[in-house]
């Protein structure tokens, strides 16, 4: 028996090896390596040199730094502010008997699936400020529109816009949220007397917090981490004035172009320590306004 | 019986702000969609356009797409060689610089070139004649654009002939 439990034991870690040395090799590896390159001058071409906490009080002194993380702070409270709202009013509309249902759930989600590449270089054509397909829309109801991605001031709500348009994965979570919330929540409700909005905001929402509380941190988390939009659309430099220079194009330059890995190993742990302080902070709010009653 | 739940009760009304944000959300997709089959010199055109249009121009019966730099009416020069890497395709030419039974240009910038915001123009043609080395050379006029459509039909047509 205990020769019997040993091999259990023996088989169960053979069966675990192969995603633990994954999690190693991949994860814990990279990270404590990265967060030792953080201490250290390093480009790469020669080995590290040990500096301390250097990396981490030049970055409180650095402009770009500072630059960076409002524009993607910028970025992230619109997306994820806006987002919410588009894609739980999708979700509330579509979560009925209306006909064309399966036509418009397809329409709505159909943007999310397309590639983060594909969809920048499309909305980069539409963008433009004189032949684009926005502004020419504008143009035609009187509206003269901004240069949109070439305007500092239009370039990160342009970014923002495009984000909303991939909002379809989120309402597809909270389609299924809302169609989890009993039927019979609402029977009672209506005989209380409750009407549209005191359902909405005494029934709904309520069961529906949970979900909620996933979309926002799951697109929290993917608004700071957004690279791949502003390095197609606008170039590595988050032109114009690097208002699109968002925190992972800096540290991708800082790294990759620069070859200051030591630094853009710093910028990656900031990051890192910024979206945990983030999570968890949207975690202890969510204790107020979660409900998981059923 | 209707749906207990009066969430998913709904009005005729709600179509009203589904099909706004759904045409929103279609857009960019269907422009993409139309984009991709238009010729080069139909995108990015102001203002826009929605549909694909080929330019073309008829030579013997025969329909051939061209992307042409042309103004609307003036006369250009359809050349087949039969010989070179050009082996085989429309040359659509200037006549000033057809010599000889060949392209040469007098000057570089005269040849063709993609001008974008030229209109995608069809052409007509006004007269052949076949050279030595039986190369096919065509007089054109050019001339106002057609739809893919018309196009395509029209060489389904020559094709069957």
């Amino acid at each position: 028996m205990n020769s019997r439990a040993r091999a259990n034991r023996r088989n169960g870690l053979l069966f675990c090896l192969p995603w633990l040395i994954g999690l190693t090799v991949f994860l814990i590896y990279p990270l404590c390596a990265a967060f030792y390159y953080s201490l250290c001058d390093y480009s790469v071409l020669l080995p590290p040199v040990f500096i301390g906490f250097d990396n981490y009080l030049d970055l409180a002194q650095d402009p770009l730094f500072w630059q960076s993380l409002y524009n993607t702070a910028y970025f992230a409270t619109g997306s994820v502010l806006l987002g919410l709202l588009v894609s739980l009013s999708l979700a509330l509309l579509l979560n009925s008997k209306v006909k064309g249902l399966g036509l418009y759930r397809t329409v709505f989600f159909l943007p999310s699936l397309m590639p983060v590449v594909a969809g920048s270089i499309l909305w980069m054509v539409m963008y433009n400020g004189q032949s684009g397909l926005i502004n020419s829309g504008l143009r035609a109801i009187g509206i003269s529109g901004p240069a949109w991605l070439a305007d500092p001031t239009w370039a990160k709500p342009a970014i923002v816009i495009m984000a909303v348009w991939g909002a379809g994965n989120a309402m597809v979570i909270y389609l299924a949220g809302l169609q989890d919330v009993p039927s019979s929540l609402y029977e009672a409700a209506i005989i209380d007397g409750a009407g549209f909005f005191q359902r909405l905001v005494h029934v709904t929402l309520p069961m529906i917090s949970p979900v909620i509380y996933f979309n926002v941190v799951l697109s929290i988390i993917s608004g700071f981490q957004a690279f791949t939009q502003a390095f197609i659309m606008t170039g590595s430099t988050g032109a114009p004035e690097r208002s699109t220079l968002f925190y992972v194009l800096n540290l991708y330059n800082v790294g990759f172009q620069d070859l200051r890995m030591g630094y853009a190993s710093a910028m990656a742990w900031v990051l890192f320590i910024i979206i945990l302080l983030l999570t968890f902070a949207a975690t202890k709010l969510s204790q107020r306004f979660v409900t998981y009653d059923r | 019986m209707p749906s207990p739940n009066p969430l998913t009760r709904t009005t005729p009304l709600i179509h009203l702000p589904l099909i706004v944000l759904a045409t929103l959300f279609a857009l960019p997709l269907l422009w993409l969609l139309l984009t991709a089959l238009q010729p080069r010199e139909q995108v990015g055109k102001i203002p826009p356009e929605w549909l694909p249009r080929q330019a073309f121009i008829r030579i013997a019966g025969e329909t051939v797409p061209v992307t042409p730099p042309l103004p609307v009416g003036s006369d250009k020069l359809v050349v087949v060689p039969n010989t070179g890497p050009k082996r085989g395709k429309h040359l659509l030419v200037d006549p000033a610089d057809f010599h000889d039974g060949q392209v040469k240009p007098a000057q570089p910038s005269r040849r063709l070139r993609v001008d974008r915001n030229q209109l995608p123009s069809r052409a007509r043609a006004v007269g052949s004649r076949t050279l030595r080395d039986r190369q096919r050379v065509v007089l054109v006029e050019i001339q106002q654009p057609r739809s893919a459509r018309i196009l395509r039909r029209a060489r389904a047509r020559s094709a069957a002939k």
